[in-house]
């Protein structure tokens, strides 16, 4: 029998599903948090599964999930290698990963969703735009798509300027508070 | 050591290692790069201690790790 529960403070809502009551193990925690107006869900779930809920999966059937999961792992491993073990446990703990560009712009990388674009550093409150940019054709798993987004940011930021859909934000902000 | 990694949306990545001084092993892993290329993934050359990677145009064999991106597009 699934029991959930919840319970707040201030901003973070955490709440706890446990798959079976009798066995009394907590499956997972889910997290959310305010990140810029945005919602955002993170799960961890042991082997390390997360899931920031931004958008939900197709619906696949057990062996597919259970391949999915597998593919995800394998994505995870890639990925902290990739950025080390601090900076994947940050990005574990708060669903994005932070990404310097040239001339010390900032890139919020949230899997699943648009990417941030900031000025620098020390200006995280308002994006300048939003990045829209995806491997049609190859839907891949989530940790696989931050590998890859942080390789373009690094090595390959032109193209991805060029290619990505942009969406001005701090425009679209002004507008709505003029 | 190096190696490849084409990432893959089944397995998260399809990965070949090779020995730099095997020219069995490093023909393999070329001819996967070149593969992935012909598909049209972009290749990025990485060092292990996962500092800033940099953009591939031809295999090397003497590249710690190599990550194969798949084709990129913009979306809503």
């Amino acid at each position: 029998m699934a029991i959930t529960g919840e319970e707040s403070a201030g901003d973070m809502f955490y709440s706890a599903t446990t798959v079976d009551a009798s066995g009394a193990t907590w499956d997972s925690w889910v997290t959310t948090a305010n990140i810029e107006s945005q919602i955002t869900w993170f799960q961890w779930n042991e082997p390390g599964d997360f899931d920031t809920g931004i958008e939900s999966e197709p619906q696949a059937s057990k062996q597919e999930e259970k391949q999915q999961k597998k593919a995800e792992r394998r994505a995870k491993k890639l990925l902290l290698e990739l950025i080390g073990r601090t900076d994947y446990k940050k990005f574990s703990r708060s669903g994005y990963l932070d990404v310097e560009g040239r001339n010390g712009r900032i890139y919020r990388i949230i899997p699943r969703a648009q990417m941030k674009v900031f000025e620098g550093k020390d200006k995280l409150d308002v994006p300048l735009e939003t990045l829209c940019i995806i491997t049609p054709n190859h839907y891949l798993p989530k940790a696989d798509e931050v590998v890859w987004k942080k390789l373009m940011i690094e090595a390959d930021e032109d193209r991805l300027l060029e290619v990505a859909n942009h969406f001005n934000q701090r425009r679209d902000l002004e507008r709505r508070c003029s | 050591m190096g190696s490849l990694s084409v990432l893959d949306p089944r397995i998260g990545d399809l990965r070949v290692i090779w020995d730099s001084e095997n020219e069995d092993e490093i023909e393999l892993a070329k001819k996967q790069f070149e593969e992935a290329k012909e598909k049209g993934f972009t290749a990025y050359r990485v060092k292990k201690s996962g500092k800033k990677g940099e953009k591939l145009e031809d295999f090397d064999p003497h590249a710690e790790k190599i990550i194969m991106v798949p084709p990129v597009e913009g979306a809503d």
